[in-house]
């Protein structure tokens, strides 16, 4: 577990490497758009992996996220099917893990959370996010009192809720 | 009811249920599915959340770097634009004062030397370029160029002498080079001082050059004073039919052997050539003020004697 400053210094000294990842996505055919969304991606892994227990780094933080950008632009491109060498392929299914499977599924979960209201949105990750108390969090987005916020928060829950259970009776069919 | 659900997960999973209520609470995710099912989201929902907020953070981050970078692209080109916008500055200032920081320049210089050779009079050599091309060009930046050319190379003599007297007997057709210390007035030396060398040029129509070398005690010929009056005097040279160039605050002009002005010192550019109609038309639209000399050489300083008298009038008609 590390701080939020600490991190936030890691990842400014890993966002000075942008342009040489950037440079390294275009050569497997990445678009320069794209290319970001796959480094924001990939620095989020990298944090997210950073803070659980058992996660060593064998290599430098560089290389770990540029090996994450390959592995997500590979996984992005068979989605929209684009013509890959097999070889690489493989190398891709062997990298595969089940904790990278849970993090895609939390991946669109947080998708769906986006179509929630700014204010629940706001809540939900100053609370679970930042680990905020109540009282604070009603000051900030501007509710009257912490159990007011307390309230509001049950109702985002079960709101993020409701909308995860549709869209995966949205999603099944297709699945199937 | 599931609301109820909703505060009791929280609650576990915030970890603010008594031990007894943790105990049942656990016990009923065991035999009620649905609960783990609900459990499960809700955990689902709370890292998805703080993915959100870290996603957050990264995108700040990213920002923050954008911004970062833009500032310092910005300051690095307010920096050459201002580079840039001084060195043209200094450029143009420079070449505004060129003459007379220059001749500052050339005058400390000339103290080193003239130290050396007991502070005499300096000297440049200069003359029209005789090689080649039509017409040649005096600017006062060609001037200073060659006065440090020679100053470096020490190959010009440094004492001078205007030949005015001597040349009525050196006209006689014979250069006469003497050494030093053997010349005509060596035997009034009492003692061997410091000795200048003179170089002097007559404007004698046969022999071309004639060079003279002269040794002088210590004290200068009173009547080379009139050189220091001008910032830089040329050679007596035969292609000005004797005259010599000289410069004064960046302005040029002739005078004879004697320290006469012949020529006014106020052209800003001297215009030796063969073919003073096209030079003329050359320089139609500068604002500089051009004196065109006739270019001569080998027979036609002939010419420039028999022009003798009349060469004012020729040099200025133009």
């Amino acid at each position: 577990m590390i701080g939020t400053a600490n991190m936030q210094h890691e990842l400014k000294q890993l966002y000075r490497k942008w342009p040489d990842i950037r440079r390294y996505l275009k050569t497997l055919g990445c678009d320069s758009v794209g290319a970001e969304d796959i480094f924001q991606e990939a620095l989020l892994i990298y944090i997210r992996k950073h803070e659980s227990s058992e996660f060593e780094l064998t290599v430098e933080p560089f290389f770990y996220v540029r090996n994450t950008c390959k592995l997500l632009w590979y996984n992005q491109a068979r989605k929209e099917q684009k013509q890959l060498s097999t070889e690489l392929h493989e190398n891709i299914e062997a990298a595969e893990e089940v904790w990278f499977e849970k993090e895609m599924k939390i991946r669109e979960v947080e998708s769906t959370l986006e179509k929630l209201g700014a204010q629940c949105q706001e809540l939900l990750q100053l609370f679970y996010g930042l680990g905020w108390n109540m009282v604070d969090i009603a000051k900030k987005i501007g509710l009257r009192n912490d159990k007011v916020a307390k309230a509001q928060k049950y109702r985002c829950l079960q709101k993020a809720k409701e909308m995860i259970q549709e869209h995966e009776q949205l999603v099944e069919p297709i699945k199937a | 009811m599931e609301t109820n659900w909703n505060q009791l997960i929280e609650r576990y999973l915030q970890n603010e249920l008594s031990e007894e209520g943790k105990n049942a609470f656990e016990q009923e995710l065991q035999f009620n599915p649905e609960l783990r099912e609900e459990l499960e989201m809700h955990q689902l929902i709370q890292s998805a959340a703080k993915r959100a907020s870290q996603r957050n953070m990264i995108r700040q981050t990213g920002k923050m770097y954008l911004r970062n970078l833009r500032i310092k692209q910005f300051a690095v080109g307010v920096v050459v634009t201002t580079l840039t916008a001084a060195g043209i500055v200094y450029w143009i200032q420079t070449k505004h004062k060129s003459n007379t920081s220059l001749t500052e320049n050339v005058s400390a210089n000339s103290e080193v030397h003239a130290s050396e050779r007991n502070r005499s009079a300096v000297r440049i050599d200069n003359q029209p370029n005789q090689s080649g091309g039509k017409s040649s060009l005096i600017q006062p930046t060609d001037w200073q160029m060659a006065k440090e050319t020679d100053f470096r190379s020490k190959t010009t003599l440094t004492g001078l002498k205007s030949a005015h007297s001597d040349f009525p007997q050196e006209v006689n057709g014979n250069a006469v080079v003497k050494g030093q210390g053997t010349g005509s007035s060596g035997d009034s030396l009492p003692a061997p001082k410091p000795t200048v060398a003179i170089l002097g040029y007559t404007n004698d129509k046969l022999k071309g050059e004639v060079i003279e070398t002269k040794v002088l005690n210590g004290a200068m010929d009173k009547n080379l004073l009139w050189i220091q009056k001008y910032d830089s005097v040329g050679k007596f040279n035969d292609l000005y039919c004797g005259y010599a160039l000289v410069m004064d605050k960046a302005k040029f002009g002739f005078v004879d052997p004697e320290g006469k002005i012949f020529i006014p010192i106020k052209y800003d550019q001297i215009v030796v050539t063969t073919n003073i109609k096209s030079s003329k038309q050359k320089n139609k639209r500068q604002k500089k003020k051009v004196l065109y000399i006739p270019k001569r050489s080998g027979k036609d300083v002939k010419d420039c004697e028999e022009a003798n008298g009349k060469i004012s009038n020729e040099w200025i008609a133009y």
